[in-house]
């Protein structure tokens, strides 16, 4: 009874790292951009079907993640292209930002479509890199698939820190979001960091799509949930917050595996609704105001 | 007949040229309807019922959208309500077929406007996706409750509760009654309000326009057609799955808003065309290539005539 406890204690740390990736790539735009991308879950998506192409391919290691990362950030700006107006890319105006949302929405169902077509309406699970147990602690056992996913969330984490925080492009990115005018005073490109960003943030929702993919599995469908998911995380921890997002990824990951655990089926909708009734205490999130923007 | 010019002369006082032209048109909608129902019965019918549904389920967007500048993402929420709570009422208490139609629009209002009313503090943004969560929350809640399966209920004792006939009367009634309803709601000083609101909130509260509470009437009303549209699509069809709060409903609603255009007629049109062609492709190419093609021709409407199809034809007719 307590090992399983326990080990869905140590589901939802695992569980909530690899979401709070896909978390922050939402919240890395939203602090950019202003709009809410609301094709995020379309690229966990499309993160999940590369990997399960490049599968195919037998890369060593991590080279199948470098190859959807890499892929996935050339087929975000290509869509950002298509779909944005350029001068809606970076927008305040409440009316804009709808209409930025309405044509992510179009292009998340465009893509929704494009899969099932190609791959059918099926789930699909990514075959594991590691096979195995890792045993933690008495009868606790996380699968070697598992353990890999959340370190290398972590390590991607740690790599994003350090991109935002000791790069020059980083900071760049970071006096963006605090103060547009300024940053563009100072001769930061602008073009050049909104794509990054975008491209930057899709790839770490394929990121975090092709690691739950072998967990899990994964449907031309399943993109709207953890779109859903991601949002809820994001607003948690406070939007705009790449810490933010990693703590509501872990808060989410926890109450959910642990709720999963004695009322399997409402999992879901539980967290949702507990989230919801926090947001409704302090609509700014947990973290709100204690870490600077992005 | 003086006493019938006299009638005509206080209607022209009462209404103006574009109220009359408005009214004639959603009547000669309505006769159309019935003409075609007519001529063609048989797989006509069912087009032009689920057609009824699709208009209210859009307007109910738009007026949301294009009145009160709020976007929702999850307004399948209040249409799959509306429609679950009429199959529920149904099959509990065999009422009559249209009074759960009713039923089911009040209660899809209720719930779904009371839920959507918690968001309106939120930013524009947040809301949108706000309401996509209580969709999807529906939507897990609605498969765990009533499995994939869902409600059918069409027969009850053996004997169908309704002919086609009766529902498609039904439908065209409730139509051309809303329609008219929408329509002297946006010309009315309050749909001229709800402009001012969606124009510039601030401005429009400065001037005295008390912003929330009119958001909230506006979500309750928005809420009912969405529900009134759900009921009618349940209605015809029978039956009901989880399958309803689909983001993909959510997205139809907002497609035939974009693609047809702001104003009411445009959503109408809207509406009609897109849903005459998720009815007529699939005969030729495979549905989800048609919902492709909704996606695409959303984006190319918002990138190069965000207008819709109305301002297509105003820059054609200039």
């Amino acid at each position: 009874m307590l090992s399983g406890f326990i080990s869905s204690i140590f589901g939802g740390i695992t569980y909530g790292l690899i979401l709070s990736l896909m978390a922050a790539g939402l919240s890395l735009i939203y602090g950019i951009m202003k709009n809410v991308n609301t094709s995020h879950g379309a690229f966990y998506v499309i993160g999940g079907f590369l990997a399960y192409l490049f599968y195919a391919l037998h890369l060593p290691l991590i080279g199948n993640f470098i190859l959807v990362v890499l892929s996935s950030f050339f087929i975000g700006i290509g869509a950002l292209y298509l779909v944005i107006p350029k001068k809606l890319w970076v927008t305040l105006d409440p009316d804009e930002q709808n209409i930025v949302m309405i044509a992510f929405l179009a292009l998340a169902t465009v893509t929704e479509y494009i899969l099932l077509l190609i791959f059918g309406g099926a789930s699909v699970s990514i075959p594991s890199i590691f096979y195995g147990n890792v045993r933690i602690l008495g009868n606790v056992y996380l699968t070697a698939q598992v353990t890999f996913s959340s370190f290398l969330s972590l390590a991607v984490f740690i790599l994003l820190y350090l991109f935002l925080y000791k790069t020059k492009f980083g900071k760049g990115m970071r006096a963006y979001s605090q103060n547009r005018e300024l940053a563009l005073a100072v001769g930061i490109n602008e073009l050049t960091i909104v794509i990054f960003t975008f491209g930057l943030g899709v790839s770490l929702a394929a990121l975090s799509g092709s690691l739950l993919g072998s967990i899990f599995s994964i449907n031309s469908a399943s993109g709207w949930d953890e779109l859903v998911i991601a949002f809820v995380i994001v607003t948690f921890g406070g939007i705009g917050n790449i810490f933010g997002s990693l703590i509501g990824g872990l808060v989410f990951g926890l109450v959910y595996s642990i709720v999963l655990y004695y009322y399997p089926s409402y999992a879901f909708v539980a967290v949702l609704l507990i989230i919801y009734l926090i947001l409704l205490i302090k609509p700014s999130g947990i973290l709100g105001k204690v870490y600077e923007r992005v | 007949m003086s006493a019938f010019k006299k009638l005509a002369k206080a209607g022209s006082k009462l209404l103006n040229k574009n109220d009359q032209y408005s009214i004639a048109g959603i009547l000669a909608m309505g006769l159309a309807f019935l003409v075609i129902y007519f001529l063609l019965r048989g797989y006509a019918a069912y087009i032009l019922m689920s057609m009824i549904a699709y208009i209210l389920f859009a307007v109910s967007w738009g007026l949301l959208y294009n009145l009160s500048g709020q976007l929702s993402l999850g307004q399948a929420m209040p249409f799959g309500l509306g429609g679950f709570i009429s199959a529920i009422v149904f099959v509990v208490f065999h009422l009559n077929p249209f009074l759960c139609t009713f039923i089911g629009a009040l209660g899809g209002a209720g719930v779904g406007g009371s839920i959507g009313v918690s968001t309106i503090r939120l930013k524009p943004a947040y809301q949108g996706i706000a309401l996509l969560v209580f969709s999807q929350i529906f939507y897990w809640l609605f498969l765990f409750w009533y499995g994939e399966e869902g409600i059918s209920f069409g027969i009850y004792h053996g004997i169908i509760i309704t002919s086609i006939s009766q529902i498609f009367y039904f439908g065209v009634i409730i139509l051309i009654i809303s329609l008219l309803f929408l329509y002297f709601f946006e010309v009315s000083k309050l749909g001229l309000k709800f402009k001012a609101i969606k124009g510039d909130p601030v401005a429009a509260e400065a001037i005295g326009i008390p912003v929330i509470k009119y958001k909230i009437i506006i979500f309750y009303i928005s809420s009912f057609f969405a529900a009134l549209g759900g009921t009618f699509y349940v209605l015809y069809t029978f039956h009901v799955d989880f399958s309803i709060f689909s983001v993909s409903y959510s997205f139809f609603s907002i497609a035939m808003c974009v693609v047809g255009g702001p104003s009411l007629f445009g959503t109408l049109s809207g509406a009609v065309l897109l849903e005459f062609l998720t009815q007529a492709l699939p005969v030729y190419i495979p549905l989800a290539i048609t919902y492709l093609l909704y996606g695409i021709i959303t984006i190319l409407i918002l990138r190069f005539a965000p207008g819709g199809i109305e301002s297509l034809i105003k820059r054609l007719l200039k």
